[in-house]
């Protein structure tokens, strides 16, 4: 009991089959999701499958048609100032008001939020995303990157307690991606609440401690990356066939992949050599076979064959 | 965390302001300095023109009465008759002319406008007796000669705020009001404005509340501007010349326009009328204003509401061509009302021939287009999804 009210007081995004129409178009279907107090959780699908939908919905500024959303405990519907108090966000690709310089964005936000107007915060919060130069310059004068970086400046401004980054690194060059990643890796070792939905799955393979994949609105896959199983071994042979009937025959619940592989679990990773041995003994010729580490594409890739297809058509 | 005591109108009311100005301000200073010099101008311009104009015709006619004397001192007979009227007829016209030049002596007016209402049909008595009662409350105010149609700083402000003139501050509260919120969403900084203000109706008034305290302060900022500059060029004037109030006009039997009725006519002091030009036009301006707001607001394009939004205004200058025809459409138009003042004075109503053109009208009019202006935009923005 006790246990479980520990657990539900760490849920600090709580989404409960929330469902999201425009008229006849269906952009989130049902979806449940929960986000636990510092974590950083990765939301991944295609494009157009409901992911800023969702943190739309997630920061009250669209109304679910059915469900229920609880942040920090508290029901978004009923009380979003309470709700979205110490919630930054970045949506999508930033945008500010052009002709105010970046303090006077900044302000903008402490004045309309109700904090204290203490003109070091703005200073601290533009220095630590290293605009603190360029501060009185208007923002139509800043690039994509100043302007990503000034969004985060923004969603920081309050101290969050939960950040919703939609894309937070477009337009970052590698060093301000490097930056971000860290600055985020240290907030989440903070106790900040991370959800970020980026289409840099390299970036997000390296922040999130759990992943949920959304297709057509629905979520897919969810992946806790601390609990996956760590020994898994990728097995390519010439006759993809055999190779499964081999690992029917030893009762291994192996996972046949699309490029005709299959990903076979594994007791502890020293026993990727047994394996070998005995399939070559068996005599099931081997193409490859090397440890199947967590490859967030293939991960991806593999729950969501809509997209791929998609991109192979495309392509 | 940093503590947020999320607060009500007054943070976001200034964050608008911020932006107004940083948008705006520039172009407002400069539409300021045309306005009010370029109208005061004019105005000096036009009297000057026409006081010369008056001078040149006293030059003419002075000669010509000099002549007709000269003529008469050799004529003879019938001739010398027909001379003789003449010389009354161009002593006449030289004596309506200096009146123009140099003003109105008001006694003798009060004289003979005593002398026409005994003469006068019923119709028009209405007429007589405003007129009368102007005259007597100059001379009671020790005004014995008055020229109604100079101009001067306590009677500029006045004249611009009760004339057309107001399609101006019309224009200039549409450019203001009709992006107030479409431009948050056309620069998709709507989202982040409601996330950091969940209070969807606290946004919507702090955006009406900024665009009416910028548009009423160029106003009264024009209203001083045509003070000062009209005193430096045509002189300050009086401030306690009266000016006559509430106005009625109505149409009599064979009388084929609308003639003021008979009534007590009041007067004011023009300080405290062009006080009142001010407010009521304001009133007016602030109706629009709330229009245009929520029109940015129903349409999220600022083209499409700044299009209404002069069009609005415009169906001002095409009120006198309906009038007629549609009355009740020209009753009901607000932009009508920019000029409220002249409601009050009836010189709206005898301008359109719309007896309906009251300022009782006026303000319900303009009242009842806030009121619903604000209705709808609260239910919008309730319901507005990103």
């Amino acid at each position: 009991m006790t246990d479980e009210l520990v657990n539900q007081a760490d849920i600090m995004i709580d989404c409960q089959a929330v469902t999201k129409r425009y008229r006849s178009v269906v952009a989130v279907d049902d979806l449940s999701l929960q986000v636990r107090r510092g974590e950083i959780c990765g939301f991944l699908g295609p494009n157009g499958a409901g992911k800023t939908t969702t943190l739309r919905l997630l920061l009250g500024l669209v109304a679910p048609t059915s469900g229920r959303i609880v942040i920090q405990g508290v029901d978004l519907q009923e009380n979003p100032v309470a709700a979205l108090n110490g919630v930054g966000a970045i949506i999508e690709e930033s945008h500010f008001y052009p002709y105010l310089t970046g303090e006077q964005n900044l302000r903008q936000v402490l004045r309309v939020r109700g904090l204290p107007r203490d003109p070091g915060v703005i200073g601290d919060r533009l220095a630590k995303v290293g605009l603190a130069e360029v501060a009185r310059r208007r923002v139509k004068g800043y690039s994509l990157g100043m302007r990503q970086r000034l969004a985060l400046a923004i969603a920081m401004i309050q101290d969050p307690s939960i950040l919703i980054l939609d894309e937070p690194m477009n337009g970052l060059d590698p060093a301000g991606i490097r930056d971000f990643r860290l600055h985020l890796l240290d907030l989440a070792h903070e106790g900040v609440t991370i959800l970020l939905s980026s289409h840099i799955l390299s970036e997000v393979e390296q922040l999130a401690t759990r992943l949920v994949f959304i297709n057509r609105g629905r979520v897919v896959g969810v992946v806790d990356r601390h609990e996956a199983p760590e020994a898994r071994a990728y097995v390519r042979a010439a006759d993809s066939q055999r190779l499964l009937t081999w690992c029917q025959s030893r009762q291994l619940a192996a996972e046949p992949l699309d490029d005709g592989g299959v990903v076979v679990p594994l007791e502890r990773s020293e026993e990727m050599a047994t394996l070998i041995r005995e399939l070559v003994n068996d005599g099931v010729d081997l193409l490859a076979v090397h440890p199947y580490a967590h490859d967030l594409e293939r991960q991806y890739l593999d729950r969501i064959p809509a997209h791929r297809e998609e991109v192979s058509s495309g392509a | 965390m940093l503590e947020s005591h999320r607060p009500l109108l007054g943070p976001l009311f200034r964050n608008e302001l911020e932006k107004l100005w940083a948008q705006r301000g520039r172009t407002l200073m400069i539409a300021l300095l045309v306005i009010v010099v370029g109208g005061a101008w004019l105005t000096y311009r036009s009297q000057q023109q026409a006081q010369d104009s008056v001078q040149q015709s006293l030059v003419v006619v002075k000669g010509q009465l000099r002549q007709l004397r000269h003529q008469l001192k050799t004529a003879s007979g019938g001739a010398k008759a027909q001379i003789a009227s003449q010389i009354r007829a161009q002593d006449s016209v030289l004596q309506q002319m200096q009146k123009e030049g140099t003003g109105i002596n008001e006694v003798q007016q009060i004289r003979a406008l005593t002398v026409q209402l005994r003469r006068e049909p019923m119709a028009q008595r209405g007429s007589t007796l405003e007129q009368l009662a102007l005259s007597r409350a100059l001379v009671h105010h020790g005004i014995t000669y008055d020229n109604p149609s100079l101009a001067d700083g306590w009677t500029l402000p006045g004249a611009v705020f009760a004339s057309a003139a107001m399609l101006i501050f019309g224009l200039v509260a549409a450019g203001l009001a009709s992006d107030r919120v479409s431009a948050e969403f056309e620069g998709r900084t709507w989202g982040p404005l409601l996330l950091n203000a969940p209070r969807r109706m606290v946004v919507y008034g702090s955006k009406l509340a900024a665009a009416l305290t910028v548009t009423w302060a160029f106003m009264l900022a024009a209203a001083l501007g045509f003070f000062v500059v009209g005193s430096i060029l045509m002189g300050m004037g009086k401030p306690d010349v009266p000016v006559l109030v509430g106005v009625h006009v109505a149409s009599f039997p064979h009388v084929p326009q609308l003639m003021p009725t008979i009534q007590p006519f009041h007067t004011i002091p023009q300080w405290l009328y062009d006080l009142v030009a001010l407010g009521l036009s304001m009133i007016t301006v602030g109706s629009l204003v709330t229009l245009f707001v929520t029109l940015s607001l129903v349409t999220r394009s600022t083209v499409l509401a700044l299009s209404v939004s002069v069009a609005i205004i415009l169906s001002g200058v095409l009120a006198p061509v309906v009038a007629h025809s549609a009355s009740w459409l020209t009753v009901i138009d607000p932009a009508v009302y920019l000029p409220l003042v002249a409601a009050w004075t009836g010189q709206l109503a005898l301008q359109y021939q719309v007896a309906a053109f009251t300022l009782e009208t006026g303000l319900v009019v303009t009242g009842a287009w806030a009121g619903a202006a604000v209705l709808v935009g609260l239910l919008t923005i309730r319901r507005l999804d990103l």
